[in-house]
C-alpha cells in the first residue's frame, strides 16, 4: 500500500523505490529496494490517494 | 607421541596434607613440568595428573575427582568446544585456559562455557599459585582487559537479545539470516557470512517466514524495519558485500531460494 498525490488506474504498471534506514537493519548504509508492480485498488485517503499495488519484481540495491 | 602421565605420588612432596587436585593439560611437555614443579613445591597443592592431548585429558578428568584442571588452549583445534565436554564429565571441576596470547572471542567463549580462570604463559610463579587457590575456592582469574572484553560482551549480548526475548522469538542465527537478507545479500553469500550452507539458510529462512508470517525477501526486509528486529544489533560492515562487476542483487523470490 503507497499513498501517492494523484489516483492511479487500476491495472496500471507502477515503479517504485523503498528507502530503508540503516539504524534499523543495523547496516552501515541505507538500503534501497527497487520494485515493479500493478495497482490494484486505489481509494481517497485524507487528501491523498492510498493504492495497493501487487508486487511482480523487486531487486535490492547492494549498500 | 607423548608418554605424559604421571603417577600423583611422584609430584607431591612426602609430610604435606595435599587438599587441592589438580591436573595439567599442555601439549608441551617441559611447560607441564615447570608448572608442576611450581605447585607441587607448595603444600596445599597436588598434580594428580599431566596430560598432552585432549584424549588423555578427557580420561583423567572423568577418572579423577580433581578439584582444577589447567587446560591448554592449543591442546586441540576446538579447544571450547572441549572445555563444554570436560565439564560434562566433570561438571564440578574448574577450568583454568592457558594461552600464548589472550583474544577477545575466545575468552569471552571460554567463560560462557563455564571456564573459571584465564592466565598465559608469561604469568608470574607467585601469580600462578594465587590463581590456583582462588579459583579452587570458586573465585575467577582474569586480567583488567579480559574483565572488559566480558562487560562488553554481556553489554553486547543484552542488547542483541531484545529482539529474541519479543513476540517473534528469533534465535541468533535467524537474526544474522535477517541482517543478510536485509543487506541483498544471497543465500549462498550469507552461508559464506555465518559459516553453514546454503541449504541451513533456505531451512531457516522458511522458518523466519512462518514466524512473521510473510513469504518472501521484502516482505522480510519491510518487517525488519517496521519491527525494528535488528535496531539493537551492531552495525554489520560491509566485508564480503561488495559486489561484483554486472551482479545485479538479489533477485525477488515467493520461495526462501
Amino acid at each position: 500500500m503507497f499513498c501517492v498525490d494523484a489516483a492511479l488506474k487500476v491495472g496500471s504498471s507502477v515503479a517504485f523505490s523503498i528507502r530503508m534506514p540503516a539504524k534499523l537493519l543495523g547496516v552501515p548504509q541505507d538500503v534501497l529496494v527497487n520494485g515493479t508492480g500493478r495497482v490494484v485498488r486505489c481509494n481517497p485517503r485524507k487528501r491523498r490517494e492510498a493504492v495497493a499495488v501487487v508486487i511482480d519484481d523487486y531487486v535490492f540495491e547492494r549498500c | 607421541m607423548l608418554n605424559s602421565r604421571h603417577n600423583a605420588a611422584n609430584s607431591t612432596p612426602a609430610g604435606t596434607n595435599p587438599s587441592l587436585r589438580l591436573i595439567l593439560a599442555d601439549s608441551q611437555a617441559i611447560f607441564r613440568a615447570g608448572i608442576a614443579k611450581i605447585l607441587t613445591s607448595e603444600p596445599d597443592i597436588r598434580v594428580v595428573a599431566q596430560t598432552g592431548d585432549l584424549g588423555q585429558t578427557l580420561t583423567e578428568v572423568s577418572a579423577r575427582d580433581a578439584d582444577l584442571l589447567f587446560f591448554e588452549h592449543g591442546l586441540t583445534p576446538a579447544p571450547v568446544e572441549a572445555v563444554a565436554e570436560i565439564l560434562k564429565r566433570a561438571p564440578r571441576i574448574r577450568i583454568v585456559v592457558l594461552v600464548d596470547n589472550a583474544v577477545e572471542r575466545d575468552t569471552v567463549d571460554y567463560f560462557r562455557r563455564g571456564v573459571h580462570g584465564l592466565i598465559t604463559r608469561g604469568i608470574a610463579p607467585e601469580l600462578l599459585v594465587r590463581c590456583v587457590r582462588k579459583v579452587a575456592k570458586g573465585e575467577t582469574w582474569l586480567d583488567n582487559q579480559g574483565i572488559n572484553w566480558l562487560v562488553h560482551a554481556f553489554r553486547t549480548q543484552s542488547a542483541q537479545l531484545r529482539p529474541a526475548e519479543g513476540k517473534h522469538r528469533l534465535n541468533e542465527k535467524e537474526l544474522l539470516i535477517i541482517s543478510g537478507v536485509a543487506r541483498g545479500l544471497r543465500n549462498r553469500e550469507i552461508a559464506g557470512e555465518i559459516g553453514t550452507s546454503e541449504q541451513v539458510v533456505k531451512n531457516c529462512l522458511r522458518k523466519i517466514y512462518d514466524k512473521l508470517g510473510i513469504k518472501d525477501r521484502l516482505e522480510l526486509a519491510l518487517c525488519t524495519v517496521h519491527e525494528r528486529l535488528l535496531e539493537h544489533r551492531p552495525a554489520v560492515t560491509a566485508g564480503i558485500l561488495d559486489p561484483g562487476p554486472g551482479d545485479p542483487g538479489a533477485s525477488p523470490a515467493s520461495s526462501p531460494e
